[in-house]
């Protein structure tokens, strides 16, 4: 055994006081394990062990402390750009072009318009609003009708 | 083991949790092989749903296990007791992370200790007695010492013990656990630094100062 392996392997201090400390520790008699430890083991094992499905990597909890700060700072990194109103105008119309499709977007706009008349605010139909405000949206033509609310299109008249 | 096997065949033990390499080639061998197999491999035959690999295993790490918990909990048996479970359960649960390399004896303790680390931190939190003032002399002397013939001998060295333990009691369990691993355990300091996750120096260092707040308790007593 080399001199660099030995140190890796045991602790000798040069001081004889502590080397008779860790002797004194080495002496100490081993508890003798009750008789019946071993059955008691596999039977817990037994009544309370499951298999763990393993869940896809996205959906697993992050527990490291880095890694959960890691996770927000790219969540903040992602989420900042949008503050930016030229550029999430355009993601936006992106997003409704080429995942979530026309159809579904006016669902969404239409659940939360319901929402906000329902709880009070006034509320009306998107395009009415981006005619108001002068900047109608950039790839749809205006819908033929309001398909909202019920509640909204009363209320909007 | 036919006891312990039988508590295994209740409905609900896994049968297959791991896919790890080596389980399939492992659980093929035949079960009268399990007396010479490594703990390694063991280990996968039990997380492949081998029984008696399982039942080989603790009953493998019983008394070495038991006895570090026993130490490190201060003589606190049924606390000890309770770990030494909850290791293998957690062990199973943790299979698919187990690193071969490592080996199966340090990542077990590495386990151990991190269980009586939280044990020690549940009592903090709840106000309880904590793990370093706990010794419990009575419980030690279930574990007694054979007695020996000459009966003086036998006083010196219970004596002797007793001293001991109630010095180790009085560490921190950082250096309790360092002092446990490499003396009375007989682990490597390589094998403690990666049961304890830290680097060689540190477990180096710990040492040292462990055994000299070890002596200095030991000398005072004797004093």
């Amino acid at each position: 055994m080399t001199a660099a392996n030995d140190s890796q392997n045991r602790y000798e201090p040069e001081d004889p006081a502590l080397r008779r400390a860790g002797e004194a520790v080495a002496r100490l008699d081993k508890p003798e394990p009750p008789p019946d430890l071993v059955t008691r083991t596999l039977a817990r094992i037994a009544a309370s062990y499951r298999p763990v499905k393993r869940a896809f990597w996205l959906f697993r909890p992050i527990f490291n402390p880095v890694a959960r700060l890691a996770a927000a700072a790219a969540i903040v990194l992602l989420l900042v750009p949008m503050t930016d109103l030229n550029l999430a105008t355009v993601l936006g119309a992106r997003i409704e072009e080429r995942i979530i499709g026309r159809p579904g977007t006016d669902h969404v706009e239409d659940f939360i318009d319901g929402l906000l008349v329902r709880n009070g605010a006034r509320g009306y139909p998107q395009y009415e609003l981006e005619a108001w405000v002068g900047s109608p949206r950039p790839y749809y033509p205006h819908p033929p009708r309001a398909q909202g609310h019920p509640a909204r299109i009363n209320r909007v008249g | 083991m036919s006891a312990a096997t039988a508590a295994l065949a209740t409905p609900g033990f896994v049968q297959r949790l791991s896919t790890a390499p080596g389980v399939q080639a492992a659980r093929k061998a035949p079960a009268a092989e399990q007396v010479c197999l490594s703990d390694e491999v063991l280990f996968q035959r039990a997380l492949g749903g081998d029984q008696e690999a399982l039942g080989s295993l603790v009953a493998n790490y019983q008394k070495t296990l038991f006895g570090l918990l026993v130490r490190l909990t201060n003589g606190d048996w049924h606390t000890a007791d309770d770990l030494f479970q909850e290791t293998f359960l957690h062990a199973l649960r943790a299979g698919a992370s187990f690193d071969q390399k490592m080996g199966f004896k340090p990542w077990v303790t590495a386990i151990a200790v991190n269980l009586v680390r939280d044990e020690a931190r549940k009592r903090k939190v709840r106000g309880e007695v904590p793990l370093e003032a706990e010794l419990d002399d009575q419980e030690y002397e279930r574990a007694g010492l054979a007695l020996d013939d000459n009966p003086r001998e036998h006083a010196e060295r219970q004596d002797e013990e007793q001293r001991v333990r109630r010095a180790l009691a009085r560490l921190t369990l950082l250096e309790r656990e360092v002092v446990l691993l490499h003396f009375f355990d007989g682990m490597t300091l390589a094998e403690a630094a990666s049961s304890l996750g830290v680097a060689l120096g540190t477990v180096k260092s710990r040492l040292h100062s462990a055994l000299t707040r070890l002596n200095n308790v030991l000398s005072r007593k004797q004093a």
